[in-house]
């Protein structure tokens, strides 16, 4: 199989080339169309060897005598077996050199990159698919740690989080907890996927289609079949070598089945629809607030927690936070900010994150983007593929068409609950909304909860006026301690005056860690807009507004062989009205 | 001047140089709290507040001021040393940290006075040693500009803890400029 683009397709040189009788000679196809192709292999060889007639495509004594130079002195074939024709070991090299002549790959223009659906590319039972295959190819050059720090593995890893910290500017910046959680992780990817492309570019085991579509894919786990860790992520070994995107740092069940408590047989640990809905983000706007988390999170600083009023969004708690925390349990990578990005899954993870939030620009947030200098010209440092610092700002990395990427699905997902006027394609831009006083506290909790066991319950009186008007009504849970990572993810129910407790949100405590730590800014502490709830409750006669109740309990299983529980603390649990 | 007035100098001039920086807190304290109730929690926060940074006041106005050369330049020289301890970093990453407020009855008095106490300890930290130079040094009204503008910036600028060395080199030329009054002067 001939590889040069001179040489590949060419029926009577892949002929030769295959052992075959035929021959080109003075004699046997003299003007065949592959004449024309040797001689300007022979150029590349020595741009003198054919110095009157030069690639004129006719096998005449100049080139039958430039065919012997190079049998000669290429293939050191002794002079008894000298004959002046082409046959298979001079079409095999002059291919090799016409191949190595050939100026390198260039690669493929940053536009219309398309990031695809994990599960859409390799469904379950499945051969691993060529995009997979060209990710494990570059994580496996990452995890060398060979080469400068933007080809490492360590360096990508330690740019989310790095304690102490190096102070260069580049590494321990992850924001969270704010209004730049979004766009620093955008960037973020985007450095990281052009890296990767560029090492999947230089690839000899990649084909060429890959190279050229290559983007990194998503993980939507917001669908019932698709709320396990992808199959390619699971498995220990690729081809029969060690599987660079397998990562032994999991909880218990992630990479292979398990026993849960209370169930008839062993199973994968699968997310559950609590700690993927859309409910929490795709209603709320606008993109932030400076004293609540609107969609982002709080307008802050740098980095998490600088602020008293630092919050995260919705989106960031879940499905953010809570399949962080699925996927890396107490002991895993994925639950440690430090160690995080050291899970190939992390990358997917984030890039479906930033699908989400290209999905809420497109329809609850349309228009929403915020315009002020604080947030449009902050801007982050990376590394880019040639190792070259950037700056991108937030302004920069809004609108996906500037980055060159586009996602495959930007649909609204089905548990978003939308349906009427946020389904529109002819919704126009949504007006700019009012910047909101600081929400203010009608009652709380006058005491610490603590969640132990299998449940735990909180109520006590407000002080919410009587008459309603257009008042937001947030949640807030606030000053989380523990001693570690819970085994289950704990959600907090709203409990009306009849029927069923009604969830309002999860506390997947990602960040836990670092909130333990002596130099630790903060406590963890998340708000939740009940605002739709209540409005459906107080419709239906179900809303006290003198009591709130509230029952905090586990929303997914706990495996048999977890460890016992560690003490959770909720400093405070309050209704605010805004 | 008289131990009274050192005192009173102390006391106007803590929450003085302090106050761009609690002012968030008291804040997050007003609105934390029954509606009914705002001022009289930020009165308890600021009550635990200025308290707790008594205690070092009653001491440092029972020495003589100003303090000699010598005493500043040592002084100094401490504070300096003061910056590029793990202690400052730690206490400089958590100045924003908040504590529990409660929201009514004598739970809310006790939160409120709590959280005072805590963030004036936070404080004492972080500015302490220099609040101190500046006391022995007599409190020069350009000394406390100065010092006032440096510990607000380390608080509210981007990573505080990166400021330090350069903190604490201008702690250093303080303390041989002192040094060298005392020796020469």
């Amino acid at each position: 199989m001939l590889t040069s683009e001179l040489f590949a397709g060419d029926d009577l040189l892949e002929r030769i080339a295959a052992d075959g009788p035929e021959r080109i000679s003075r004699f046997l196809n003299d003007t065949d169309p592959a004449v024309g192709k040797v001689q300007q292999a022979l150029l590349l060889w020595n741009p003198a060897i054919l110095p009157f007639h030069g690639a004129d495509g006719t096998y005449g004594s100049e080139t039958a005598a430039a065919v012997v130079q190079f049998k000669t002195l290429e293939l050191q074939v002794p002079p008894d077996q000298l004959f002046d024709d082409v046959g298979p070991r001079t079409v095999r090299r002059l291919d090799e050199i016409a191949k190595a002549a050939e100026p390198p790959p260039e690669p493929p223009q940053e536009q219309g990159f398309v990031r695809q659906d994990v599960y859409q590319l390799q469904p379950p039972g499945a051969p691993v698919h060529p995009i997979l295959a060209a990710y494990a190819v570059a994580v496996r050059e990452l995890k060398r740690d060979a080469g400068p720090p933007h080809r490492t593995w360590a360096h990508h890893t330690q740019v989310h989080g790095m304690n102490p910290d190096p102070g260069d500017g580049l590494r321990n910046q992850c924001q969270h907890f704010c209004w730049y959680f979004l766009p620093w992780h955008r960037m973020y990817l985007h450095a990281f996927e052009a890296i990767c492309r560029a090492i999947i570019v230089e690839s000899p085991d990649v084909d060429d289609d890959t190279k050229a579509t290559w983007a990194l894919p998503y993980w939507d786990y917001d669908r019932d079949d698709t709320r396990e860790l992808p199959p390619a992520f699971r498995e220990p070994a690729l081809d029969g070598a060690p599987n660079p995107l397998f990562e032994p740092a999991r909880d218990l069940g992630i990479n292979s089945p398990v026993q849960f408590r209370g169930e008839p047989a062993p199973r994968l640990a699968r997310l559950v629809p609590e700690q993927t809905t859309a409910q929490g983000w795709f209603l709320s706007t606008p993109y932030s607030n400076p004293f609540d988390p609107a969609f982002a999170g709080t307008e802050t600083g740098f980095n998490h927690a600088s602020a008293p009023n630092a919050v995260p969004g919705p989106l960031e708690i879940t499905p953010h936070g809570s399949v962080h925390v699925f996927v890396g349990g107490r002991f895993g990578k994925m639950s440690d900010f430090n160690q995080a990005a050291g899970d190939p899954i992390f990358w997917l993870h984030h890039a479906n994150l930033d699908r989400l939030w290209e999905v809420w620009r497109g329809s609850t947030g349309l228009g929403l983007d915020p315009s002020g200098s604080r947030f449009i010209d902050r801007t982050f440092d990376f590394l880019d593929a040639s190792g070259q610092r950037i700056q991108p700002s937030c302004g920069s990395v809004l609108n996906l068409a500037n980055l060159g990427y586009s996602y495959a699905d930007t649909s609204i997902p089905a548990s978003a609950g939308a349906g009427g006027p946020m389904d529109d394609p002819n919704r126009g831009p949504q007006p700019p909304r009012e910047r909101r006083r600081p929400p203010r506290r009608v009652g709380a909790a006058d005491e610490p909860v603590r969640l132990q066991g299998d449940a735990a319950t909180v109520e006590f009186a407000t002080d919410t006026p009587q008459t309603r008007g257009n008042e937001r009504f947030l949640v807030s849970v606030e000053h989380i301690s523990a001693d570690d990572l819970p085994n289950a993810e704990w959600g907090v129910y709203l409990q009306p005056t009849s029927g069923e407790p009604v969830l309002i949100g999860t506390l997947p405590l990602f960040g836990l860690r670092e909130s333990r730590r002596t130099d630790a800014e903060h406590e963890l502490s998340y708000q939740f807009d009940i605002t739709e709830l209540v409005n459906r409750l107080d419709a239906e006669g179900r809303w006290d507004p003198d009591r709130f109740r509230a029952t905090l309990a586990p929303v997914n299983a706990v495996p048999e062989d977890a460890e016992p529980d560690p003490d959770v603390v909720i400093g405070t649990i309050a209704l605010l009205i805004q | 001047m008289a131990y009274q007035d050192h005192l009173l100098t102390w006391v106007v001039m803590v929450p003085s140089m302090m106050l761009p920086t609690t002012v968030p807190h008291v804040r997050y304290v007003g609105f934390g709290t029954r509606a009914g109730r705002v001022q009289r929690s930020i009165l308890l926060f600021v009550l635990g507040y200025l308290t707790s940074w008594l205690v070092p006041g009653l001491l440092l106005a029972a020495v003589p001021l100003p303090a000699s050369a010598s005493v500043l330049a040592v002084s100094a020289l401490a504070a300096g040393a003061w910056e590029m301890t793990p202690v400052k970093r730690r206490a400089l990453l958590r100045c924003c940290r908040t504590w529990p407020v409660r929201y009514a009855g004598p739970a809310a008095d006790a939160s409120a006075v709590e959280y005072g106490m805590r963030h004036a300890l936070g404080c004492m930290v972080i500015s302490g040693p220099a609040m101190a130079v500046l006391m022995l040094a007599g409190h020069p009204w350009w000394a406390v500009v100065a010092l006032a503008v440096v510990m607000a910036a380390q608080k509210l600028l981007t990573r505080p803890q990166r400021w330090r060395a350069l903190v604490a080199l201008a702690w250093l030329a303080a303390g041989l400029a002192a040094a060298g009054v005392a020796a020469f002067g």
